[in-house]
């Protein structure tokens, strides 16, 4: 009994033992000095955007694979992140092995300044459709045809070239000069095109005929619409009156060109009494 | 007893000295990290960014390694190109086919006739971004071509790496590609980008002298000006031997034959990489023989099937594609002396970065024998001009004859020249004029109209006449049309905050927006054309929370592949040109530490609708007979 008495109980023992290693444990791993921030060997850093106060997010292993979705100044991968693939993450370029162009990649940035926020222009643009984009239609017309249209009504099967009809506004014209007919020597042409397919354009308005001289041809000057105005000052005939050929080509919406002609009469001066 | 009650007693104070230290060991290995949070191997957080020489050493800078488009051709990287261009000629100007007494070339208004300056090109057009309601999945591509190598997946390593379904799932569609950690740093020496040929194309411009020069004394009918000549040309991005076959359009084959190089191009190529670690592009030339060309052709022109094979010492590559050659008619056509040709530049890199399609023309005429004796010009005071002109909605004779149509002409490039030529027997002074006529950037890809050339004499009294009048009709390259948009897909988005959309080009010009997105309004989008913008559009997103107070901005630069889809074409594959785009949801970061961030999904699409590469050469300019038109 009296030894009994004299040595502590087990329990005790044990107890004690529990505190102490309790002890130990909690005051050297609070108040030991911590760990220095080092990667474990071969690891490498994840950081979140390079800016100022950017930090490691994660880390990834030698041989882990990764899928790239940008770069960031020919310095930084830019991945998606272990734990949250929609979460991106800044490794270092150089330690990635890839086949991909990372050229080709998106470049992906944050503000430098995040306080100042300076990374994007301040100019701005208001939203407007402006002609010109893609989204915008390019069927501009011609300024001097009343017979084009701005509305597109392309139609996909058509290979129709359009009906060009011409008339003029007398059936004859005089060889400039021609002082007492000085009326006649100008002849207005008007050209019609007719197509489903809009817009329409006239391309090409031009006159030929045959003078003693030789083959001849001139331009028509437009006044206005679809009209145009002819004056021939040389190279007609001597004598009488030469048949002249009107011919306008005009296009539809469908790239399909058609054209008309019309016949008119190029008139001598002294022949009709008015020189 | 004595001895057991000490032995008590040493047990006692000992056992839990013992288990103190054993404690305190225990601890001094699980005790914290510095500034860290603590966690298992794989999520060490929170530690700072190192800065300068620290982060060198764990993040130096890598070059990055440009994507591959055989379809552009840029001259800016090609040995020997010349870097005078010539002389800018704005739109609606003519060109005096006569050097002025100090020996330049001085553009005139093409109605007054007085001498213009450059004009500034117009800027980009802004455009309006377009709502989105929610985030949708991208078109299947179209291509049929074999997919890249720069796609499969690798597979995963094992250990305790983390699976990522883009890393592993072959049937996910993931944008961007795949990468494995290194276990060292990689190489800091640059690398070689592996051999690429371009798609072939008829040489022209100053790529038809650069030719002449690299073919020399091997070039057949030397008595032919270079630019006149039927001349296939393509570049290479090393020094390398291309074997050339091929298949007229009758279905004659062409016999193996060999391009030429310039040994002192690839000279120099060697010495700009190994002193400056730049990888130049160089040109190789093959000029047919007339026959051989005549034998084949229809009015001046033949089409061939083109195939070549590259062999470098690090490699070997092929190219594919057809080739329209032209050569020179026989007889006479007054007053031309080399007959008026056009000829594809595709798409040329302007100085503000956009490209903009090109097409070169080139003609030679007798300089004293322009104006014709029986005219009422005054002869000593006449001179001569030329206007180049690309024409939407009118011909030649519309355009030149009735003032009808639209210029749709940028700007002009032009060098004249003047020379003594044997022509017919005699010594002949002769102007050859070279110019590359640039199409109005905002048109869209596969713009169709005429090209025209139309030379007239004026005196000074302000009587003019045509001389003559040629054009051919042409159809510009096509282009990817590039929808960027972005979403709002966050299911916890921050009640009252606002997230700020603004689309501007690398060079920080806005060309869309500010959009403002929040739950109500959640996307918006923007379109451009992929070569209004070939380095990249840039997004930038910006969260506004609460308060009102800004969020550092978060930028994203869209890549533009300016390639075109050609299923038939294999290069479209290496190019992508029949990728549709993308989505992909990304958290944003909206403080500096990355703790908070808004889920956006951001959406790109790509038209690019399939063309076919044998009749359908998208990227380069679909160019008619030259043909003489009415004035």
């Amino acid at each position: 009994m009296n030894r009994r008495r004299g040595r502590p109980p087990v329990v005790v023992l044990v107890v004690m033992c529990v505190v102490a290693a309790a002890v130990g444990w909690f005051v050297v791993s609070n108040f030991a000095p911590k760990k220095s921030a080092v990667a474990a060997a071969g690891a490498i850093d994840l950081f979140s955007c390079p800016m100022e106060g950017a930090q490691s997010i994660g880390q990834l292993q030698p041989g882990d694979d990764v899928w790239l979705i940008g770069v960031t100044d020919e310095r930084w991968a830019v991945v998606r992140h272990p734990d949250d693939p929609t979460r991106p993450a800044w490794a270092p370029l150089a330690q990635l092995g890839t086949g991909v162009p990372t050229g080709g990649l998106p470049v992906m940035g944050c503000d430098v300044n995040p306080v100042a926020g300076t990374t994007t222009s301040s100019t701005s643009v208001p939203p407007t459709t402006v002609a010109g984009a893609p989204t915008t239609s390019s069927t501009t017309t011609s300024t001097t045809s009343s017979t084009t249209s701005t509305t597109s009504t392309t139609i996909a099967t058509d290979r129709t070239p359009p009906v060009v009809t011409l008339s003029a506004n007398r059936p004859y014209l005089y060889v400039s000069p021609a002082p007492k007919c000085a009326e006649e020597v100008e002849l207005e042409v008007s050209v019609t095109v007719a197509d489903p397919t809009l817009p329409v354009s006239i391309r090409s308005i031009v006159a030929t005929w045959v003078s003693p001289a030789g083959p001849q041809t001139a331009g028509l000057s437009p006044v206005a619409g679809n009209r145009f105005k002819l004056v021939v000052t040389a190279n007609g005939p001597t004598s009488g009156e030469l048949p002249v050929l009107i011919t306008a080509t005009a296009a539809d919406g469908a790239g399909n060109v058609g054209s008309g002609t019309i016949t008119v009469a190029l008139r001598e001066p002294g022949s009709f009494g008015c020189k | 007893m004595q001895v057991n009650r000490q032995r008590t007693r040493a047990l006692v104070i000992g056992a839990p000295l013992v288990m103190l230290l054993v404690g305190g060991a225990v601890g001094w290995f699980t005790r914290g990290t510095e500034a860290g949070t603590g966690g298992n191997s794989g999520t060490v957080v929170g530690r700072p960014l190192p800065d300068g020489g620290d982060l060198d050493a764990i993040a130096p800078t890598r070059g990055t390694v440009p994507a591959a488009n055989s379809m552009l051709i840029d001259r800016a990287t090609l040995l020997g190109y010349p870097e005078d261009v010539g002389v800018e000629v704005p739109k609606g100007a003519a060109v005096p086919l006569a050097l002025d007494t100090a020996g330049k070339l001085v553009p005139v208004d093409a109605t007054s006739l007085q001498p213009v300056a450059a004009a500034t090109p117009a800027a980009l057009p802004p455009v309006a971004p377009v709502p989105l309601a929610e985030p949708t999945p991208p078109a299947a591509p179209p291509s049929t071509a074999e997919l890249p190598d720069a796609t499969t997946t690798i597979a995963p390593a094992g250990g305790n790496s983390f699976v990522d379904p883009c890393t592993t799932v072959v049937a996910v569609p993931c944008a961007g590609g795949p990468a494995r950690v290194l276990d060292t740093l990689s190489d800091a020496a640059p690398q070689l980008t592996p051999l690429s040929i371009s798609v072939p194309f008829a040489a022209t411009g100053a790529t038809s002298s650069m030719c002449s020069t690299i073919e020399a004394a091997t070039v057949p009918d030397p008595f032919l000006a270079p630019a006149t000549r039927p001349t296939i040309a393509v570049v290479v991005n090393q020094p390398s031997s291309i074997a050339l076959t091929g298949t007229w359009s009758d279905g004659e084959p062409i016999e193996k034959l060999t391009m030429v190089t310039s040994s002192e191009f690839d000279q120099q190529w060697r010495t700009a990489w190994e002193t400056e670690g730049v990888q130049h592009s160089l040109l190789a030339c093959l000029t047919l023989p007339l026959d051989l060309v005549r034998a084949h052709a229809t009015g001046g022109r033949a089409d061939v099937a083109v195939s070549l094979l590259g062999i470098s010492s690090q490699g070997r590559a092929e190219s594919v594609g057809p080739v329209t050659v032209t050569m020179p008619l026989d007889g006479e056509d007054r007053p031309f002396v080399d007959q008026v040709a056009f000829g594809s530049l595709g798409e040329q890199r302007a100085a503000d970065g956009t490209l903009v399609p090109t097409v070169h023309v080139h003609y030679a005429v007798l300089a004293d024998d322009l104006v014709p004796p029986t005219t009422t010009l005054d002869r000593s005071t006449a001179k001569v001009y030329g206007r180049h002109d690309l024409v939407e909605n009118a011909d030649c004779a519309g355009w030149a004859n009735n003032q009808q149509g639209i210029v749709r002409t940028r700007a002009g490039y032009f060098t004249i020249a003047q020379e003594q030529r044997t022509v017919g027997g005699r010594s002949r002074p002769v102007i050859v004029v070279d110019g590359d006529i640039e199409l109005d950037p905002a048109m869209p890809g596969g713009w169709g109209g005429y090209a025209c050339v139309q030379l007239f004499v004026a005196d000074a009294a302000g009587t003019r006449l045509t001389l003559d009048l040629r054009g051919t009709q042409v159809r510009s390259p096509l282009s990817p049309v590039y929808d960027v948009g972005v979403v709002i897909d966050d299911p916890v988005f921050p009640e009252g905050w606002k997230v700020e959309a603004t689309w501007s080009t690398r060079s920080g010009t806005v060309w869309c927006g500010p959009a403002t997105l929040d739950t109500a309004a959640p996307g918006a989008s923007c379109t451009t054309y992929a070569r209004s913008m070939p380095d990249g559009a840039v997004l930038t997103l910006r969260a506004v929370d609460e308060t009102g107070a800004k969020r550092p901005a978060f930028t994203i630069v869209v890549p533009m592949n300016t390639a075109f889809c050609t299923p038939d074409d294999p290069l479209a594959g290496v190019s992508n040109g029949c990728a549709t785009g993308y989505t992909e949801r990304v958290k944003i970061p909206v403080d500096s530490g990355g703790e908070q961030s808004v889920a956006v999904s951001l959406q790109v699409r790509r038209t690019a609708p399939a063309g076919s590469v044998q009749t359908n050469p998208a990227h380069a300019w679909q160019i008619g007979l030259a043909q003489a038109f009415t004035f």
